[in-house]
């Protein structure tokens, strides 16, 4: 009875009277069934499950925790790309040359790659994008292809992916350079370029380089690198490798 | 962890989370006012042990989606005034006619009569007329004088507990407090 205006209906002497009158009281049996039946109800039964002020914390870490692991993905996934050369520099004089020739070296860098990966990686290799071309074949139909090779880049692409490499290509001269380096009729210092190939090529490399050279009309430079490919590699295997024309 | 010392609204949330101390501490605080409210209004020990039992299984069932909105009394209060209702509504006389916010039966409800000379001294003589007086009230204002002397509710939480205006409750309590002054002073 806080409120000053209850005072109008109080009387203290009914108040005090009233409660000379304050003897019954529930009988002790009634007691005893509402007792136990608050007893007998269902505990709250602890849970493993996480209180809400633990749920309420996880899910303000879940929007910045997944921010922070796109970030790293997105980070990682553009180092990998850049360190696979996808995103790498152009090379400067890649502007001089056309796109159909860019594809064409692309698609015999590939082809001269698939002939040896056949024997390595069956599974993943690039004839396996192309598995009814016969491996030299694939060589040969390679500047025939040119007009639709903007399609045909994606499997270079794939092949470059799943191909393992030596060294990191940023680091390495990439075989079309060496071969726009060398105009038709030059002639390569054989002793040092071979060297010089060996130490920045794979085998695979070297042997698209081959082709290349011989779908370039190129077949004087091309006998001379594969004479010079056996020298450096005369346990490699080469049984589909482009032979000279006999 | 004390119980005696904690506020009613504090026991009824340890009762939700399974202290069953709680509870019997907080039955204890106010089963006799709980009791003589509902004997006083339905004027029976039988019925009203029924109705009291109700009040608190209802208590109980409810105690898992209890919130402190109010004081723990006018809640329980709540309850008992609900049952109460129910239990007018289900007998043949129905709600009584005080229970209406403008009851005409206020004004017509008869002096109380002469009490014998000899029991004027006796306190507690004087106190079983009062008793008889407020048995003579109108059901709504004896309810507000029980709610208040019984569980010492403001008029605020009268309203509250009886789901009416304040307004209303001071009508009620007016009427009630008027007639049993009358009816004590003609005892006198």
């Amino acid at each position: 009875m806080s409120d000053p205006r209850d005072t109008e209906f109080h009387d203290e002497d009914l108040s005090a009277l009233y409660r000379v009158t304050r003897d019954p009281e529930p009988p002790a049996w009634l007691d005893q069934r509402i007792l136990t039946a608050a007893n007998a109800t269902p505990q709250p039964v602890p849970t493993l499950a996480p209180s809400p002020s633990r749920r309420r914390r996880t899910r303000l870490w879940a929007v910045p925790a997944a921010l922070a692991a796109t970030v790293v993905l997105a980070v990682g996934i553009v180092r990998l790309a850049r360190e696979s050369g996808e995103w790498g520099p152009l090379p400067e004089n890649k502007t001089l040359h056309s796109t159909a020739e860019s594809a064409a070296e692309a698609d015999a860098t590939a082809a001269g790659r698939a002939q040896f990966s056949d024997h390595d990686r069956p599974s993943s290799s690039a004839v396996e994008l192309r598995p009814t071309m016969p491996l030299g074949e694939a060589v040969r139909v390679a500047p025939q292809s040119l007009p639709a090779l903007p399609a045909a880049a994606p499997p270079v692409k794939l092949e470059q992916e799943l191909m393992p490499r030596r060294t990191a290509p940023a680091e390495r001269e990439r075989p079309q350079d060496w071969l726009r380096a060398a105009p038709t009729g030059q002639r390569v210092d054989q002793d040092a370029a071979s060297q010089d190939r060996s130490d920045r090529y794979s085998p695979e490399e070297w042997l698209a380089v081959i082709a290349e050279l011989r779908h370039q009309g190129r077949t004087a430079e091309a006998d001379a690198e594969l004479a010079e490919f056996r020298r450096r590699y005369p346990d490699y295997p080469l049984e589909a490798a482009p032979e000279p024309p006999r | 962890m004390r119980t005696e010392d904690d506020a009613d609204e504090t026991l009824m949330l340890r009762y939700q989370d399974g202290d069953a101390d709680a509870f019997a501490a907080l039955y204890a605080r106010h089963k006799g006012a709980l009791y003589r409210y509902l004997l006083r209004q339905c004027g029976q020990p039988a019925l009203a042990e029924e109705l009291f039992q109700d009040v608190w299984l209802k208590l109980i069932a409810a105690r898992t989606g209890y919130t402190v909105q109010a004081r723990f009394t006018t809640y329980l209060y709540r309850l008992a005034h609900n049952r109460l209702i129910d239990h007018y509504r289900a007998s043949s006389r129905g709600l009584p006619l005080s229970y209406a916010e403008d009851c005409p039966e206020w004004a017509e409800v008869p002096a109380p009569a002469e009490m014998q000379p000899e029991a004027q001294d006796d306190r507690r003589r004087q106190a079983e007329r009062l008793l008889e007086l407020l048995a003579e009230l109108p059901e709504a204002q004896r309810e507000a004088v029980l709610l208040k002397e019984e569980a010492g509710l403001s008029l605020e939480e009268i309203a509250q507990a009886t789901g009416t205006g304040r307004e209303t409750v001071k009508s009620r309590l007016r009427y009630a407090m008027a007639r049993l002054r009358q009816g004590l002073r003609g005892a006198r």
